[in-house]
């Protein structure tokens, strides 16, 4: 399968720098999405390790292969978490930093997607919206059962993040596969996108210039940006094409 | 929206199947391509297990009504016998499977053959299990048709011998696994006895999916242990699983993670749903050692020749996953213990009975992995310790001082948790009584036992 990618990042309205990164290369079939949680020093660095490493780490390998693509991830994952927390112990002022990350790779027909914190990919397919993936956040965990509420710290917000890189040595990114088919649009975004647009408001304008994928990541943006803009907004668009 | 409602399943937490029409999903759910515990969410709507009715009927009417009365037989029969798929049914399924793949990119038509070769393997397997049985003059109680209950295979699966076991699970329980691992009741039975199958045989159960083999675990467990995918890491890892085993550099790869895991560790962390191995990580030991036998008979070793692999270094590897394995069930150290190679310097560490001998262990490393053995050497002092050898030694104390930083809350080489050791440690070293340590370790990790 051909894809086509597009991406950008923006400030937003009301932070004063852009703790997001975003990298991504139809060539090596790779892109990837990261967001530097706020409140903590050193956001963006995380994010930027993030985005740094899994180049790398695809920039590296010359060939992969389906059975291999998931470990690859997992490894890779695991390797820039440590780098994450390593560089944190070297500079104390950025000790604890840490970032979400999405990290879509599409090898032959397939999409492995590798997802930890709640930055979020969609799936777009005849004009419907999919959110492939869960938000590692104190609300979704609790309302899926996953957390019980004597482990909730008192006073923690649904919002606040249960999974993240940086936030420990061990770090469980979920892997995901997908097989790919012509027409299908991923959407991969920061909170900055979804925070301030409902799924309806951007299944709708993906739908309104669907054949205009370059321009996507920008009218999704300044969308974001007309809704308030309180974060940093990152967004990644990838369109599947036939062979 | 102009097309019709279309739904997108989640199977096993790790695939996506669709998005599809209602139709659709009527027709993959019948041929059993997902299950009860997968999830279901259609556009902009949220993710919803297919057990959960009420959740269900509210969001996704549509689906909710296909799995009333609607639901095929096959899914609605979660207890009792389950139907079991023929031998022949089963080959003729892959063989379709297989031709309908085939048509796609080349990365797909390797992995198809590929999946072609694993089949092969477990073909093989499974006879040879046959075959072990036939020679044992076992014989095959009940009728063809009939799946054994799984009180009778969990009395098989303690017998010290488990050729019996295996020999029935592959003739009369393997060929349904891959329904049992889709209905959540039938998982949550059978799924100890699956895994003791599969890490016996190839580490794999086509139809099962690894993930669940393995369970949910740290990140830093391997992602799968079949028999294949530990040639695969071999082939992939050769260079530098060479200079690892000749104690070079502390390279990290599935293979040198494997080689530098402390079996005793690995035995102090017996898990829930499994029987045996009582762990995956020991079926992962149990598997790469099946692999390394393999390799030691490709007359390639399993690599390239710019790799290095020599049969010494595959001889290395093999005794030291034999040593593992003689650690974890207990038994006196294949050929002795042999502290003058890099590996075996580890396993000395890990299987010393005593402070002195423990001495016996340290070698002169290469700076570039003294870190790994002196970490082996504090493990093997906190085990001597929590089995009450050496505590009260004034030795063990000289001994561990300095060391003790070297055994951090995680593994240098695998970052495989070791906070329970390091506990251990420092509450001994505090003055407490090594019982009242052991106890109290104990309590504050429910999941692991040091006796």
């Amino acid at each position: 399968m051909r894809i086509r990618m597009a991406g950008a990042t923006d400030i937003g309205r009301k932070r004063k720098g852009n703790q997001d990164s975003i990298f991504f290369d139809e060539s090596l079939g790779l892109g990837v999405v990261a967001d530097g949680i706020g409140g903590r020093k050193g956001g963006e660095i995380a994010s930027s390790i993030a985005v740094n490493s899994m180049k790398k780490a695809f920039q590296g390998v010359d060939m992969i292969r389906h059975g291999e693509v998931n470990s690859f991830l997992v490894t890779s994952i695991d390797e820039l978490n440590t780098d994450i927390l390593a560089r944190g112990q070297l500079e104390p002022e950025i000790e604890g930093m840490g970032t979400t990350m999405n990290c879509l790779a599409f090898v032959g027909d397939r999409l492995h997607l590798a997802h930890i914190g709640d930055s979020r990919t969609y799936l777009v397919q005849d004009e419907q919206i999919f959110q492939l993936t869960i938000d590692h956040n104190v609300g979704t965990f609790a309302a899926r059962g996953w957390l019980r509420a004597e482990q909730v710290l008192p006073g923690a917000k649904d919002e606040a993040l249960v999974k993240a890189l940086g936030l420990g040595p061990h770090c469980e990114a979920d892997i995901y596969e997908m097989p790919l088919k012509p027409g299908q649009l991923f959407i991969t975004c920061s909170d900055g996108l979804n925070g301030m647009l409902s799924d309806q408001e951007i299944a709708n304008i993906v739908r309104n210039n669907s054949q205009n994928v370059d321009a996507l990541p920008g009218l999704l943006i300044a969308a974001a940006n007309a809704a308030g803009g309180r974060d940093n907004i990152t967004v990644l668009v990838t369109e599947v094409r036939g062979n | 929206m102009s097309a019709s409602r279309l739904y997108l399943v989640r199977r096993d937490s790790r695939e996506f199947i669709g998005p599809m029409p209602v139709d659709d999903f009527k027709r993959r759910l019948s041929r059993m391509e997902f299950g009860m515990q997968d999830e279901v969410s259609g556009h902009r709507g949220p993710w919803i297990v297919l057990d959960k009715k009420d959740d269900l009927s509210h969001h996704y009417p549509e689906i909710a009504g296909l799995l009333g009365d609607s639901l095929p037989l096959s899914w609605r029969e979660t207890t009792g016998h389950a139907r079991v798929i023929s031998r022949q049914d089963s080959r003729k399924d892959r063989k379709r499977k297989s031709s309908e793949r085939s048509g796609s990119s080349d990365s797909l038509a390797r992995y198809v053959e590929k999946q072609k070769t694993r089949s092969r393997t477990m073909k093989i397997s499974a006879a040879l299990v046959v075959g072990i049985a036939v020679m044992a003059g076992l014989v095959i109680i009940g009728k063809k048709d009939d799946i054994p209950t799984v009180a009778d295979m969990s009395a098989l699966a303690q017998k010290p011998d488990p050729s019996e076991f295996l020999n029935v699970m592959g003739i009369k329980v393997v060929p349904a696994a891959a329904r049992m691992a889709r209905s959540p009741k039938l998982q949550g039975q059978w799924l100890p006895l699956l895994r003791m199958y599969a890490f016996y045989t190839t580490g794999a159960i086509e139809g099962v999916p690894a993930k669940l083999l393995k369970g949910d675990l740290p990140s830093f467990a391997p992602q799968e242990c079949s028999v294949e995918s530990w040639k695969r890491k071999w082939r992939e890892n050769a260079a530098q699983t060479v200079q690892f085993v000749q104690g070079k550099a502390l390279q990290k790869n599935p293979w040198t993670k494997l080689l530098a895991q402390d079996p005793n560790w690995i035995k102090r962390r017996p898990s829930k749903g499994w029987v045996k191995p009582r762990n995956f990580y020991e079926g992962c030991v149990m598997t790469a050692s099946l692999a390394i036998r393999s390799i030691s008979s490709d007359s390639t070793l399993g690599a390239e020749p710019h790799d290095g692999v020599t049969p010494d270094i595959v001889a290395a590897v093999s005794r030291r996953l034999q040593n593992q394995l003689d650690i974890l069930s207990g038994n006196k150290i294949s050929g002795g213990v042999d502290a003058t190679s890099f590996l075996g310097a580890l396993t000395c560490f890990e299987s010393q009975p005593s402070i002195s001998d423990l001495g016996t262990c340290r070698v002169n490393a290469d700076p570039a992995v003294k870190s790994l053995l002196d970490e082996h050497e504090a493990l093997g002092l906190a085990r001597l310790a929590s089995i009450g050898q050496g505590a009260t030694d004034p030795r063990w104390t000289a001994a561990m001082q300095p060391l003790q930083q070297k055994l951090g809350a995680d593994d240098i080489m695998s970052r495989s948790d070791q906070s329970g050791e390091v506990k251990l440690v420092g509450y001994v070293m505090g003055g407490m009584p090594v019982e009242q340590a052991v106890a109290k370790v104990e309590q504050e990790n429910v999941d692991l036992r040091f006796r």
